[in-house]
């Protein structure tokens, strides 16, 4: 063999060493076992379904309370007759964490004609939704009514505290506070006309 | 002109006298009749009456009671009784009057917890009753004034103190909150299932025992300041 053969074939070697030194060193091989993917995330809770019947079984107001992926919480409102027959969408909503809806015990009124949904903060009822059951707007046009907001822009000069139910088919109870805190008159709201009357009588 | 003198000065001692008297025989004649709630209808004995035609008032409203059609009912497929014959032992019923609750229980099982509606413009009276009569329906009137109520087919009426009980109330929906004239008024589901879990009283046993308390603690804590029974 002669040197420029010599030289050719170690020029090879060399070559097809370097290649395969960097093929080896380059690639890593795992030292331990670790995860090469996460897990998958849990699925999202079911939604939380409540209801509360009118006085008189015949008509049901369901919520459903779902939780979305950015925390917040979305809330439907539907009602039903007993046979859950007749199933109707009223009223959606998606509050952040810090507010939740709830149906109070005395949602109905006793004729089943309108019902009232919480809105609240920390426990504190902040919103008094009302609905006619019928899904026909108020006169006014409105589809609902916040019984709070109304009472306060009558200038009773008592706060809004809590609507607690209804003293007859059209009139919602509402209990106020005064400026200093204490336990104020009892209210009517009447409904449609929304006139606010005073009661001598403290529920 | 004497005499004259003689009748002025004794005439008042002659009225005070049979004022007196009026008094207090009217004191001991309404002593001896049990409390009335419903002075309208304060009828002895009490009794059904179901009312299909009549409008009702109440707080100067007028309402509709709901018909009631006993052919009806009495077919109602979907009847059932609170526990049906799953629960055995001693009925009682419980009315929290801080809590505005009233709470059932079968041989110590909890068989129904709600809200009610206690005395308002009338206290409900406080002690230990038997339910002492059942009626479908009956007609509760009394008030005065802006508190004058007449209410037609009040449901599901189970009394067990005089003319105070236990019914279905139509013409409001504010339980959890005082609003009786002495009865404890409750949603018409719940007065219904009621009626028909407890017993009324049979010729050998007293009707469903019924405790009226300041306060309760499930299961059987009734703290009772001033019972009357």
């Amino acid at each position: 063999m002669n040197k420029k053969a010599l030289l050719v074939l170690v020029l090879i070697i060399f070559t097809l060493l370097s290649v395969s030194a960097g093929f080896f060193l380059g690639k890593s091989y795992p030292t331990e076992i670790t995860p090469t993917d996460s897990p998958p995330p849990p699925p999202p809770p079911p939604p939380q379904v409540t209801s509360q019947s009118s006085s008189d079984g015949t008509r049901q107001l369901i919520m459903t309370a779902t939780l979305n992926s950015d925390g917040t919480h979305t809330y439907t409102f539907s009602t039903t007759d007993d046979s859950h027959q007749d199933k109707q969408f009223v009223f959606t909503k998606t509050l952040d964490q810090t507010q939740t809806m709830a149906i109070p015990f005395n949602s109905w009124s006793p004729d089943n004609k309108y019902f009232f949904i919480l809105e609240q903060t920390a426990g504190k009822d902040t919103a008094t939704l009302v609905f006619p059951s019928s899904g026909v707007p108020f006169s006014t046009g409105e589809k609902y009514l916040d019984a709070s907001d109304i009472f306060t822009k009558k200038g009773t000069g008592h706060r809004f505290d809590q609507a607690t139910g209804w003293a007859s088919n059209s009139l919602i109870l509402i209990n106020t506070t005064s400026d200093s805190g204490t336990k104020g008159p009892s209210y009517w709201l009447e409904l449609p006309s929304l006139a606010v009357i005073r009661l001598s009588t403290t529920f | 002109m004497s005499s004259t003198k003689r009748r002025n000065t004794n005439a008042p001692l002659l009225v005070a006298g049979i004022s007196l008297v009026v008094f207090l025989g009217s004191a001991y004649h309404f002593s001896r009749l049990p409390l009335c709630a419903n002075t309208f209808t304060c009828t002895r004995p009490l009794e059904e009456q179901i009312d299909n035609q009549s409008a009702g008032m109440f707080l100067g409203q007028t309402v509709i009671p709901p018909k009631i059609d006993l052919l009806t009912e009495s077919k109602d497929p979907t009847f059932t009784v609170l526990g049906d014959s799953t629960y055995e032992g001693e009925k009682h019923i419980y009315v929290d009057l801080s809590a505005q609750k009233l709470y059932a229980f079968q041989g110590g099982t909890p068989i129904m917890e709600t809200l009610i509606s206690s005395g308002l413009w009338g206290r409900t009276p406080i002690g230990n009753f038997n339910i002492q009569s059942k009626f479908r329906a009956t007609r509760m009137a009394g008030g005065r004034g802006s508190d004058a109520y007449d209410l037609p087919n009040v449901p599901h009426t189970m009394f067990f103190y005089g003319d105070f009980g236990l019914h279905g109330a139509y013409w409001h929906n504010n339980f959890g909150h005082p609003m009786s004239h002495g009865c404890v008024n409750m949603r018409l589901i719940d007065a219904r299932d009621l009626f028909n879990w407890a017993d009324g009283p049979t010729a050998s046993r007293s009707g469903t025992p019924v405790s009226v308390c300041d306060s309760f603690t499930s299961p059987d804590i009734c703290i009772q300041q001033k019972p009357i029974k």
